[in-house]
């Protein structure tokens, strides 16, 4: 009777324990917990009176238990505390991490609700996040939250958030933005946020000044920008009326004034500033505003001039040179934060400053050396000669200072003077950084003392400058001889018990050294000499013959090949390898990657215009010479390459005389980029010969740009003799003037149309250009059209057409270049083009109907009646214009220039080598393939392997192996146990009367095994047997149909695998380790 | 060559009957297999999202070339696994003859200490070329899905059997020079851990340092034998620091008769 | 059949052996004496070309063990302090293994296992891992691969250090029947084992030999005079002792030390045999004599004469 006292006890306590248990857990529904804890305590009443001495025995084991309870509430309890009253103390150097009084006195005395809403990247970021929280417990009427833009674009775009990482504060309907995350940046926020002080600007009115308005040249965008950050900007302040500028002024704005100020205005303004009032000043060139003289007493003068900027950046824009570009910026608050960011200015003067006694004054925008001051205004006049030099003496040469910034230390008073007024306009606002630039201007003019005085939070900057020896000492000391002291100590140590001689040391040292210097002699060897085998299908890194014969002699000849491709380290990895095969080819070829982001330096000195340009430069005896590519291939390389190497100086020569086109003429109209783009391509160039004696044989390339008079009969010939001696020509030839060519032309079977084209296919108007200037979208099939990419335009203001003739020269290639929409003609009237009237329409008899062919390319081979060595190529286009500074950068039209020149410049030993790129061999796993692999390769084979080793293992000694089976099992019913213990408690808070108390059971049933495996009774192993049968079989019940009291118990599918498979391993132990029962009673 | 191979068999033996083995084929493998797994799962996940936009874009599609990106990354990601794994199958060769006496056996048997030396080094070369053979499963895998080319997976394995060469030479070494094991694993690790990280080093040395640094680093010669492409000078460099190693070792087992 | 001449070890300027002469005659078994850190283990791991001597030099079987350190090893057979096992092999599989490697030929290889085995009792073992052997089985098969290639010499180093009684009996027994075929050099400090398996011995001390030859030839050279060990009984306060003293020849006469009262040790000249005289005197004054027999020096005592002070040989 007394042996089934014990278990009669074990189960009140359990059931006692989950009725607690899921009593705690829901308390509403826990009543069939109640029953359990009272049926429990039940039963252990019961086992106290029919077996007294049970306490006695288990007493130690139940007060363990109870102490144990108590230890644990008092841990949480500790916990608790802790979490709820934290003090933090901060030992960082500048108390960074701990918030500055005055943000603390802004959090308490915030007397309205702020909320803080973080627009960050990805969501997160920890060091704001702590910053806020710390802002939070400060302040109670505080909060912030996180928010992710790409998770939820709706709300970024309610606040009209740009750019990541974004704070806004918002309070009421008053809302503060900022980006630059810092503690005092936000206070500051915080401050505009909820002090009412409403900051006026006052705009002067009266003399021309630009108004606020939406048309494109006034200041709306401006204006509204202002009310964000809580300005708001009145325009009525007629000087001359108020005689003084209104006390609540924070900035006077003076924009673009085009008459004078009177005295008295001068004076009102000379009172406020005196007073320590702010004033900006933008003063466009050739208007005269009065305020010099008050400017000269802040030590500001304008130059009379205005600034011009050649350095062609302005061209990535579509500007010309009378828009000077600012590229580098003064130290000033105004501009720290533009370094990188490009702003331009339609139109600017000159502005300078001179030293003044208590004055401080900074330039703000400078230009690039490329751009000067120019004095002579008469040329922006409509009429004037365009052509603009640099004249010494006269002009102020580059860089030049476009903007000053004065502060007054004493008095307070703050001026900002700017040399233009349109970058502030609606029109190029929002263009670059020019919006920042005038706002940064505002807010430094009015910023308020009060908030400047934040001690600085940024941890302050401590960098370490290791010089070149210190850096040297610290390496010989932390890599070598520290670790040697160590050793030394440690060898002493071992050589003081007698076990090393010095003898034996020294010949250890000997033999280590020598066989050290052999593995370093194979080495170098094998560095120096070694043979590559490309085992890949597509012989991925084989270079093709032609480059190894190029590349391999580099050495021999003492010829240097470096190449530079600027892109970043992730991009064209496959044009990576291919550097990387050249460079083991021969010593004498290195190549350097240049990310363009990183040094910007580089891509301005190179002016790289695509990322993935390469630049190949060869030095071939002292003297350097570069060729560049974009296309990132192996033919494209080898081929630079090879022009490079053979390359004789090229020369071009423009022919004059006929009126043709300025070569240095840096306006819309001239060719001022055409002639850099053929200095890139390594071209001498010389404008202006005259076709009375031959061409010189130097001559690789002959230009006629825009001929405005017929060519000579005897100019002709000089033109055919040149031709015929295989010389290569480009003619660009404007429409409505006679040329004298045409029969030259036409033995070329080249067509040159007396006409002028029209296109009435309407996409001239995406460029507001009129039908007088075709736009072309489709390409004939030749080597100077097939790079351009599907789509891209060209277009031809005042082209004429330019066909392959009906009559056709025995094997010459001719191939038509660009045709137009066939909703265009040629025009044979060219009255309308002279602007003597006439009208254009479609004339079937006499017009050309489209499409129209506006350029050939005609390559005559010896084997032609005209050359009679080698071979010439030309190449005619009906328009001089599309070339043209103005029109160069635009579209395609200076590729289209580039590709001609390339073409006829091309050597006659052009490499073809065809481009290995790997394989395109996706694979698809469709449905249950993918779950295949994943048992075989993670589960199945490791199993098996270790399942294997098992086996091996057990043969070999049955004793000790089996008792760490039998506590394999222990553990494994041990721990089914209290898995079942842990669901019974879970069902029974939640209600479910059965199912909770099967499970309990279950779980002591569990338990009781275990303990009986522990013993090895042997009544514990058939129900063990049984246990792990069931359980076995039910999850695999729910794994393969999918439902059963298998998937309620552990809802996860693999899980419900390991759990079966555990249990089936223990029915295998159970049934090899049968002995070890059998054995032990 | 008796001894070598009695030496060789009772080393085999050995790592077959020591749980050891087993536990360390079944870690690698698992890992392995999970890798592979994820590898294949994402390029699919790839193929798939092309696939779709390959219609809209009319087939224009960046080549999804099954091996640059699995074949080439899977054994990209496996050498830092091995560099864990090494040092535990190396640990006992030496240092376990050294703990329980037996090198006097061996010491005292009419043996040379290189076929002594040989015998273990080939032992567990064998042993971890079975391990690094059970993973061509995954290449089979492959197979069936797919058309792998089968050169770099070739140069691959070959890759790694220079690659496993090296760190067990190095391995054995640490073990002969020491009788506590776990000394033994440390200094493996600790050596093969700097020449996997020499040549990061190699961005502030001078140039000629920097190019020495870069030659000793493991992983830059392991790069061409991933890629597909074989060159001697890789072989050179593995085979090299293979013997250099093997021989110190010698020197150190013979070392024990200048001391007690 | 081993030839040592002024044998010398030094480590850095620890002398451990100082040059050690003795030779061994084949089939001699020939006991190696001395107290711990003597230069034992250093010399045996001279002879079996585990560690090269600083100078002087040794002939195993004819071969030198430093120039033809192979020859040597193949006729070795050695058993150190700690029994070279491998705890995870079988017992065959590593007998298996150290008879390839001491070189027995192939078609030979099982029959010399099984009789090796045999040899040293432990051929029901042959599957058992060495690892759960009990101490004593391990020392038989440390044995064992020492006798695996029928070694002409045997070099065991304390080869029943850490036995049972029972163990070291049969250990004894093993070793005693390797004499006459095997040269056997053993080494240990447990005297009583030297004398009954031993047929020559060599004491060293310190690095240096203390004494060489067979016991009974140590006992003669250092025996002072004839020693009977006499138990008297006589009437309380008798005065034995005086009778006995004056019993001529006999030089002096002490009480055996830790024994009961009445037994005495009776010195006498060499060569001469007082026994005779000692048995009527006591008769004559009516005492009982319980024993007299004659003590020989035992080796405790040459032991530590040897080494307690300097004796040259």
């Amino acid at each position: 009777m007394k042996g089934y006292t014990t278990p009669l006890g074990l189960v009140g306590a359990a059931l006692i324990v989950a009725g607690g248990l899921a009593y705690l857990l829901d308390p509403e529904s826990g009543s069939v917990g109640l029953i359990n804890l009272g049926l429990g305590a039940l039963l252990v009443v019961v086992t106290g009176i029919l077996n007294p001495d049970l306490f006695r025995l288990y007493g130690r084991w139940l007060n363990a238990f109870w102490g144990g309870i108590m230890v644990f509430g008092i841990v949480v309890m500790v916990n608790f505390l802790g979490n709820r009253y934290a003090d933090r103390i901060d030992l960082t150097e500048g108390q960074l991490h701990s918030v500055s009084d005055l943000a603390v006195e802004t959090l308490k005395g915030l007397d309205r609700e702020v909320r803080a809403l973080a627009f960050m990247e990805g969501g997160e970021q920890v060091e704001l996040k702590l910053l806020l929280a710390e802002l939070e417990t400060i302040g109670d009427r505080f909060s912030y939250e996180f928010v992710d833009p790409d998770r939820d674009p709706v709300r970024t775009e309610d606040y009209g958030i740009r750019r990541y990482n974004t704070l806004v504060l918002e309070s009421g309907d008053k809302q503060q933005k900022i980006t630059e995350l810092k503690e005092r940046q936000i206070v500051n926020a915080l401050l505009k946020l909820t002090r009412d002080r409403q900051d006026k600007v006052y705009l002067t009115v009266g003399h021309g000044e630009r108004r606020l308005g939406n048309e494109p040249q006034a200041l709306g965008v401006l204006q509204a920008r202002l009310g964000d950050i809580d300005y708001s900007v009145g325009d009525s302040l007629f000087l001359a009326r108020e005689q003084e500028v209104p006390e609540d002024c924070a900035v006077l704005v003076v924009a673009g004034p085009r008459t004078p100020f009177f005295s008295l205005e001068v004076e009102a303004i000379r009172a406020y500033l005196a007073e320590g009032g702010a004033v900006l000043l933008l003063l466009d060139p050739l208007y005269e505003s009065g305020l010099e003289r008050l400017l000269s007493e802040w030590g500001v003068s304008l130059g009379d001039d205005f600034v011009i900027d050649t350095s062609g950046i302005g061209s990535l824009f579509g500007l010309d040179f009378t828009t000077p570009v600012a590229v580098s910026y003064g130290e000033h608050p105004v501009t720290a934060k533009h370094g990188g960011m490009m702003t331009f200015f339609q139109l600017s003067r000159s502005v300078q400053f001179s030293e003044k006694a208590g004055l401080e004054g900074t330039p703000l925008v400078m230009t690039s050396e490329a751009g000067w001051a120019e004095s002579d205004l008469s040329v922006l006049e409509s009429q004037g000669d365009h052509t603009v030099k640099l004249d010494e003496g006269v002009d102020r040469p580059g860089p030049v200072n476009l903007a000053m910034a004065v502060h007054d230390a004493a008095g307070g008073g703050r001026l900002v003077v700017f040399g233009d007024s349109d970058f502030t306009t609606n029109q190029y606002f929002d263009h670059q950084g020019n919006g920042d630039l005038v706002l940064n201007a505002l807010s430094w003019l009015a910023e308020d003392e009060g908030l400047i005085s934040i001690r600085p939070r940024d941890p302050g900057y401590n960098p370490i400058a290791l010089t070149e020896s210190d850096s040297e000492w610290i390496f010989w000391l932390s890599v070598v001889l520290y670790p040697a002291l160590i050793a030394l100590i440690g060898l002493m140590v071992v050589s003081s018990k007698g076990r090393w001689s010095l003898a034996d040391l020294s010949a250890a040292g000997l033999g280590v050294v020598i066989s050290l210097g052999i593995a370093g002699l194979v080495n170098f060897m094998g560095d120096r000499y070694n043979i590559r085998h490309d085992m890949t299908a597509d012989q991925l890194f084989t270079l093709s013959s032609d480059t190894h014969r190029l590349i391999e002699p580099l050495q021999a000849n003492g010829q240097y090949v470096k190449v530079k491709t600027f892109m970043g380290e992730m991009e064209g990895l496959r044009f990576q390898d291919l550097l990387e095969e050249y460079g083991y080819i021969s010593k004498n070829f290195t190549h350097e990657l240049i990310d363009p982001q990183k040094n910007q330096l580089q891509v301005e000195q190179n002016n790289i215009r695509e990322r993935g340009t390469s630049i190949v430069e060869v030095i071939v005896d002292g003297k350097v010479h570069s060729e560049r590519i974009t296309e990132r291939s192996e033919e494209a390389l080898s081929n630079a390459i090879l022009k490079a190497l053979k390359a004789k100086d090229q020369k071009a020569y423009f022919t004059g005389g006929h009126g043709e086109a300025e070569l240095d003429q840096v306006d819309g109209e001239g060719y001022s980029i055409l002639k850099g783009r053929l200095k890139e391509l390594n071209f001498a160039v010389e404008s202006g010969i005259a076709l009375t004696a031959d061409v010189p044989d130097d001559a690789t390339l002959l230009v006629v740009l825009g001929p405005k008079a017929p060519f000579a009969p005897a100019e002709v010939e000089i033109l055919r003799r040149y031709l015929g001696g295989g010389g290569s020509a480009l003619l660009l030839l404007d429409p409505g003037t006679a040329t004298g060519l045409e029969g030259l032309l036409d033995e070329y079977s080249i067509e040159l149309g007396q006409d002028f084209v029209v296109d009435l296919s309407g996409m001239g108007q995406l460029f507001g250009a009129d039908v007088s200037v075709p736009v072309v979208i489709n390409y004939g099939d030749h080597p100077i059209t097939e790079q351009l990419s599907a789509g891209t335009m060209s277009f031809y203001p005042l082209v004429r057409s330019v066909r392959p003739a009906a009559h056709r020269e025995k094997n010459l290639e001719i191939e038509a270049l660009v045709y137009t929409h066939k909703s265009s003609w040629g025009e044979m009237d060219l009255r309308p083009i002279k602007g003597e009237g006439g009208k254009v329409e479609f004339d079937p008899q006499v017009d050309l109907r489209g499409p129209v062919s506006l350029a050939v390319a005609v390559a005559a081979d010896a084997d032609t009646s005209m050359v009679a060595d080698g071979r010439s190529r030309l190449v005619v286009f009906g328009d001089a214009g599309f070339a043209s500074n103005e029109y160069f950068s635009q579209q395609a039209n200076g590729e289209l220039a580039v590709n001609s020149i390339n073409w006829l410049t091309e050597d006659e030993d052009r490499l073809k080598i065809a481009d290995r790129q790997p394989a395109h061999n996706p694979i698809n796993l469709i449905g249950n393939q993918g779950s295949v692999i994943l048992w075989v390769s993670v589960f199945i084979l490791p199993f098996a392997v270790a399942l294997s080793g098992l086996v091996m293992v057990l043969k070999r000694g049955y004793q000790t192996y089996a008792a760490g089976f039998v506590s394999w099992l222990v553990y494994s019913f041990l721990a089914n146990g209290l898995f079942f213990f842990v669901s019974g408690v879970v069902a029974t808070s939640e209600g479910t009367v059965l199912a909770g108390e099967s499970k309990l059971l279950a779980a002591l049933a569990s338990v009781a095994i275990g303990y009986g495996i522990h013993r090895r009774a042997s009544w514990a192993w058939l129900p063990a047997l049984v246990l792990s049968a069931l359980c076995a079989g039910m999850v695999a019940l729910t794994i393969f149909t999918g439902s059963g009291i298998g998937s309620s118990l552990i809802p996860n599918e693999t899980v419900q695998l390991f759990y079966a498979a555990i249990f089936v391993v223990n029915a295998a132990i159970l049934l090899w380790i049968k002995r070890v029962f059998a054995e032990v009673n | 060559m008796r001894n070598f191979a009695a030496i060789y068999s009772k080393e085999m033996r050995s790592y077959f009957v020591s749980p050891v083995a087993y536990v360390i084929a079944g870690v690698f493998l698992f890992l392995s297999g999970y890798l592979f797994r994820n590898i294949l799962m994402q390029f699919n996940l790839w193929c798939l999202q092309f696939g779709q936009r390959a219609q809209q874009m009319g087939g224009q599609m960046p080549a999804l070339n099954l091996n640059e990106m699995v074949v080439t990354q899977f054994f990209g990601v496996m050498d830092f696994i091995w560099l864990l794994v090494i040092p535990m199958l190396t640990m006992r060769l030496f240092a376990e003859e050294k703990k329980n006496g037996t090198i006097e056996l061996l010491m005292t048997s009419p043996i040379r200490t290189v076929e002594v030396m040989l015998g273990k080094f080939f032992a567990c070369f064998s042993l971890y070329s079975i391990i690094v053979g059970l993973t061509l499963v995954y290449f089979v895998i492959l197979e069936a899905y797919g058309s792998p080319d089968w050169g770099p997976i070739f140069t691959g394995y070959m890759g790694y059997l220079f690659l496993g060469a090296t760190f067990i030479s190095v391995g054995i070494l640490a073990s002969a020079l020491t009788e506590n094991q776990i000394v033994a694993v440390l200094l493996t690790f600790g050596m093969l851990l700097l020449f996997w990280l020499i040549d990061w080093s190699a961005s502030f040395a001078g140039p000629t340092a920097a190019k020495i640094l870069h030659y000793l680093s493991f992983i830059e010669h392991l790069e061409d034998f991933q890629r597909g492409v074989i060159d001697s000078k890789d072989v050179i460099f593995y085979l090299s620091f293979t013997f250099f190693c093997l021989f110190l070792t010698t020197r150190v087992i013979e070392s024990r008769r200048w001391r007690r | 059949m081993i030839e040592v001449s002024e044998l010398s070890k030094h480590y850095g300027d620890v002398v451990a052996v100082e040059n050690i002469s003795f030779k061994a005659e084949k089939g001699v078994i020939l006991g190696f004496l001395g107290p711990n850190g003597a230069g034992k283990t250093t010399t045996m791991r001279m002879l079996t070309c585990y560690l090269p001597p600083s100078h002087g030099e040794a002939k195993v079987a004819g071969f030198d063990i430093v120039e033809e350190s192979m020859e040597v090893r193949k006729r070795i057979g050695y058993l150190p302090e700690q029994p070279p096992v491998y705890h995870d092999m079988t017992v065959g599989s590593y007998l298996r293994f150290v008879a390839k490697i001491k070189g027995v030929p192939g078609p030979k290889l099982n029959s010399r296992l099984d009789d090796t085995m045999e040899k040293t009792g432990i051929a029901h073992h042959r599957d058992t891992v060495i690892g759960h052997l009990s101490k004593g089985y391990r020392q038989r098969v440390g044995l064992a691969q020492a006798l695996v290639h029928e070694p002409e010499v045997l070099i065991l180093d304390e080869p029943t250090v850490g036995l049972d009684p029972k163990q070291i009996i049969e250990i004894r027994e093993v070793i005693k029947g390797l004499g006459g075929d095997h040269t056997v050099i053993l080494s240990t400090h447990i005297l009583p084992e030297v004398s009954m398996t031993c047929g020559q011995l060599v004491i060293i001390n310190n690095g240096r030999i203390a004494g060489e030859g067979t016991p009974e030839s140590l006992m003669a050279q250092l025996k002072e005079g004839e020693v009977l060990r006499a138990h008297i009984d006589g009437p309380p306060g008798a005065a034995v002792r005086e009778m006995i003293a004056r019993i001529d020849g006999v030089l002096d006469v002490s009480q055996e030390p830790g024994s009961e009262e009445g037994v005495f040790l009776v010195t006498s000249l060499p060569g001469q045999d007082v026994r005779d005289a000692l048995t009527r005197q006591v008769v004559e004054d009516g005492f009982s004599l319980r024993e007299l027999r004659p003590l020989d020096m035992t080796l405790e005592d040459i032991f530590l004469s040897l080494t307690s002070e300097e004796v040259t040989a």
